[in-house]
């Protein structure tokens, strides 16, 4: 395993009260996977992408858990050594691509930088390959484009160049945050096609967080279904968008207005997301859930095979074999 | 739904941690503007209950005990006609705090009208009532107030216009640039959008949502202008004598202020105290709610 | 049928300085009373610029709008024909509810560009209740501020605004592109049943093809500020023409390979 989350608790601490944004959260990638990390907004998703890059606020701190990355513990790391890991073994996307270029450097030179820094080449080498590689991510004009300031693109234009970035220098574990969230479909599928290249050819090992099954479904090998900061299903892409278990994973399908009919109204969550202040006792997905049963709101459930024997399909509910 | 409400007390630290206000959480840590806050309400409490601190009245004449020195009768001595002069700066606090919340928050309240109708309405209103304000904030303040004072007459409500009219261009642009950018907020468009009329966009959306820096400006400008009136009533184009104003009896005072030193020091630093007061209250205020002061 | 709505050869040109943007170039479309009508495009593509020349936002540069025959533009000026006939929802619930507001208030604003008697007998305190209860909330939430309620809320708020008119033609502007999953499950739902219960006729923005699908009957494909493909939904869907829908079509990830799937 390439990276291995276990028992994971974060705590965010404010001036008023004290937030628990993770519970216990496991999962693992493998080398050359691309893992997919499901949930709506506050289901810590971010939380867990920001943790395993060190790049929590001051304010949270992790109650429990580790993180081993290659066999290591990410967690007893220096701050040091946890940025120089960053920068060449573990890299990142988010939303928004301005936050990973740099405001005032051409972007030519800025990939050019990388390579240079990465593998043992001469600048003008590296600034050919630098082409090369906008070229690749399917961006027309590459010289043009290298002489251009990030400001200067299309937040599209700029996603790839991101990802241009991450296959320049191939990370071992690339972590994207709703990568594509903010692009248009044909450029989203392109970004998509481009982040599965990387894991195929480069072995790249990705963790895709996003809200949106239909990208799930396109590139991941297996998702982990986040809600409110716990784990509540993971298996297999294939078990589960299509045998979905826990009650969450099926409502947020049938939410999709993807597959309903016209006319048909879409299956929609009663009640509000939990409170992360004041976590129920129980399971915490118990007070919006249509089939609840009395020992949800008292026990807490774990993961536990969504069938009998089934080593990926893991699921966090006391009616999965109802 | 209610198993999340239910358990509200279950975090008795976060729930007494609940009932710190953050504005007098930051206030607090804040030394400076803590004592802006003790100066300011010592003046305020100082002025309002005047009469009852003193037995004196701030214009009778006593001849026989002029310049007095400061003693126990009369704690910051007499003036030239035997006033004392701890009753007429405690009485001139009154009129130099009435007068300069007054001209501030007149001018703030002219300035924000002119400087939304401004920015919403843009093209050629907003151009020329720019260059009106451009011109007046191109001559320095006080040369332009002194010479607005002088040509309306040397009174109190002369200079308070004047001191007005040169504040009210920081306000006006102020309101400009919140309204610019409020204008572009989909609120504002939803309501333009339903048919409601321009007036009244301003009136309920655009005024009130750009009011918060207009407030910090105003707390900011009360001590300037406090000053304002105390220069021109020193040049003898504001309040005239004997108005127990504070930047009159120190026209008067510094005359004397080899022979009777207490005469113009004692106003002069009632003076500098207001002003600072102010000052550090505004700096506060700002620093609490700028948000990119917060964040350092 | 007569349109409710039509549009005929609109263009939209922006001038910045020496710089001129065709936004929209050339438009026709109608929409009946009672329909459901999609405007599906990328960003750029025009669709947003039709909302705000049809909501009196943006006067277009040529080209005319009718609503039930009358002309919405006469130069620069919008003809307000009937105030609160037609009515808009936007994308961001965040910033289309003003902050400084409180909730009643803000549903109540519409009902200011009315006559008073309308006025009056619309903003009943009756009318008010049933209203917000109608879109899922709870008649203490009219004293609260926006920033006390979730995204999807704030959007039932938004939605309670554009009904308090009583309008006829509803402009829903991305209405839940700002929303997860399950909560645009919520509003899209409410949408649907608002719309049988008031005979509403919606013209649905949205860059969302699956959300188009759901709600519209028929739609109108819109690429750098051109209509390329105009039809009913299921026609697009199943057999589409223009090769700019097929391209969207095939880039909709979908969550399961067959597409006989998608066709329950």
């Amino acid at each position: 395993m390439l990276l291995e989350i276990h028992n994971l608790s974060v705590e965010f601490e404010s001036m008023q009260d004290r937030v628990k944004a993770l519970q216990a959260v496991s999962f693992s990638i493998d080398e050359g996977e691309i893992v997919g990390i499901v949930g709506e907004s506050g289901s810590g998703k971010s939380v867990t992408a920001l943790s395993i890059l060190g790049l929590l606020e001051k304010n949270a701190h992790i109650s429990t858990g580790s993180i081993s990355y290659k066999g290591k513990n990410l967690l007893s790391l220096s701050k040091k050594d946890w940025q120089s890991l960053r920068g060449k073994e573990i890299g990142m996307v988010f939303q928004e691509p301005m936050t990973a270029l740099h405001p005032t450097m051409r972007i030519g030179d800025q990939l050019a930088e990388v390579i240079h820094r990465h593998r043992s080449i001469s600048y003008k080498e590296a600034y050919r390959q630098a082409v090369a590689s906008l070229a690749e991510v399917q961006i027309n004009d590459p010289e043009l484009v290298a002489r251009k300031y990030p400001f200067e693109l299309s937040g599209g234009m700029r996603q790839r160049v991101v990802i241009a970035l991450a296959m320049s220098a191939p990370p071992d574990l690339l972590i994207a945050d709703e990568p594509t969230t903010a692009l248009d479909v044909t450029i989203q599928h392109e970004v998509l096609k481009l982040m599965q290249e990387l894991a195929q050819k480069r072995g790249t090992s990705i963790m895709l967080i996003t809200h949106d099954l239909g990208v799930v479904a396109q590139v991941c090998q297996r998702v982990v279904v986040m809600y409110a900061g716990e784990v509540v299903e993971t298996g297999t892409t294939q078990e589960v968008l299509h045998s979905p278990c826990h009650p969450y994973t099926k409502a947020l399908i049938g939410a999709l207005p993807d597959l309903a009919e016209q006319g048909q109204p879409l299956l929609a969550i009663p009640g509000e997301s939990p409170d992360l202040r004041n976590r129920p006792d129980g399971c915490v997905f118990a007070p919006r859930c249509s089939c609840s049963l009395p020992i949800c709101r008292e026990d807490h459930p774990v993961l536990e095979p969504a069938v009998s024997g089934s080593l990926t399909h893991q699921v966090s509910c006391w009616g999965r074999n109802q | 739904m209610s198993g999340t409400t239910l358990k509200t007390e279950s975090l008795p630290a976060a729930r007494s941690a609940k009932t710190v206000n953050p504005f007098w959480y930051k206030i607090r840590r804040n030394p400076l503007t803590l004592l802006g806050l003790f100066l300011l309400l010592l003046i305020l409490l100082l002025s309002i209950f005047a009469p009852l601190i003193s037995p004196y009245e701030p214009t009778k004449i006593n001849i026989p005990e002029r310049f007095a020195q400061p003693s126990a009768d009369h704690w910051f001595g007499t003036d030239e006609v035997g006033r004392d002069i701890f009753t007429r700066i405690l009485y001139g606090a009154r009129l130099s705090l009435g007068v300069g919340v007054a001209v501030v928050v007149g001018a703030g309240v002219i300035g924000t009208i002119i400087g939304a109708v401004s920015g919403y309405f843009g093209g050629r209103i907003d151009q020329l009532i720019m260059r009106l304000m451009d011109i007046i904030l191109a001559f320095p303040a006080l040369v332009l107030a002194m010479a607005i004072a002088a040509t309306l007459g040397p009174n109190l409500q002369n200079a308070m216009l004047a001191i007005a009219i040169i504040k009210i261009p920081v306000y006006v642009r102020l309101a400009r640039a919140e309204t610019l950018a409020l204008r572009e907020k989909l609120f504002v468009k939803a309501a333009v959008t339903f048919g409601i009329p321009s007036w009244r966009i301003i009136v309920r959306h655009i005024i009130p949502n750009a009011l918060s820096p207009v407030i910090i400006q105003v707390t900011l400008d009360i001590g300037d202008a406090i000053l304002l009136v105390a220069t021109l009533g020193f040049l003898g184009l504001g309040a005239q004598p004997p108005t127990p104003e504070w930047g009159a009896m120190i026209s008067i005072g510094w005359k004397y202020l080899l022979d009777y030193w207490w005469y113009p020091t004692f106003p002069g630093l009632a003076l500098f105290l207001a002003s600072c007061g102010f000052n550090l209250i505004g700096d506060g205020i700002r620093d609490i709610l700028d948000p990119k002061a917060n964040r350092s | 049928m007569n349109p409710l709505l039509a549009v005929n050869g609109v263009s939209k040109e922006y001038t910045k300085g020496n710089h001129r943007f065709q936004a929209v170039s050339g438009v026709d479309f109608a929409i009946t009373r009672g329909e459901t009508f999609g405007l599906i495009g990328e960003s750029g593509s025009g669709k947003s610029t039709l909302g705000k020349m049809v909501t009196g936002l943006e006067p277009p540069t040529s080209g005319t709008i009718t609503y039930e025959g009358n002309s919405l533009w006469n130069g620069n000026r919008f003809n307000r024909l009937k105030p609160g006939e037609m009515q808009i929802v936007f994308q961001d619930p965040q910033s289309s509810l003003d902050p400084r507001m409180r909730v009643q208030a803000i549903i109540t604003e519409p009902l200011l560009a009315l006559p008073a008697a309308e006025r009056k007998e619309k903003g009943s305190k009756e009318r008010l209740l049933a209203l917000i209860t109608r879109v899922g909330l709870k008649p203490d939430h009219l004293n609260r501020y926006p920033h006390e309620f979730s995204g999807g809320q704030r959007q039932r708020i938004a939605i309670a605004r554009a009904l308090i008119t009583d309008p006829s033609f509803v402009v829903l502007d991305e209405p839940t592109s700002a929303l997860d999953v399950s909560v645009q499950a919520n509003v899209l739902n409410l949408l649907q049943e608002l719309k049988r219960e008031r005979n509403l006729t919606y013209l649905f923005i949205s860059h969302n093809m699956a959300v188009i699908r759901y709600m519209c009957d028929r739609m109108a494909v819109m690429q750098k500020g051109r209509i390329v493909e105009i039809g009913h939904v299921n026609d697009i869907f199943v057999n589409p023409v223009d090769s700019y829908t097929k391209t969207l079509l095939s880039s909709l990830p979908q969550l399961h390979e067959k597409k006989e799937d998608i066709h329950v």
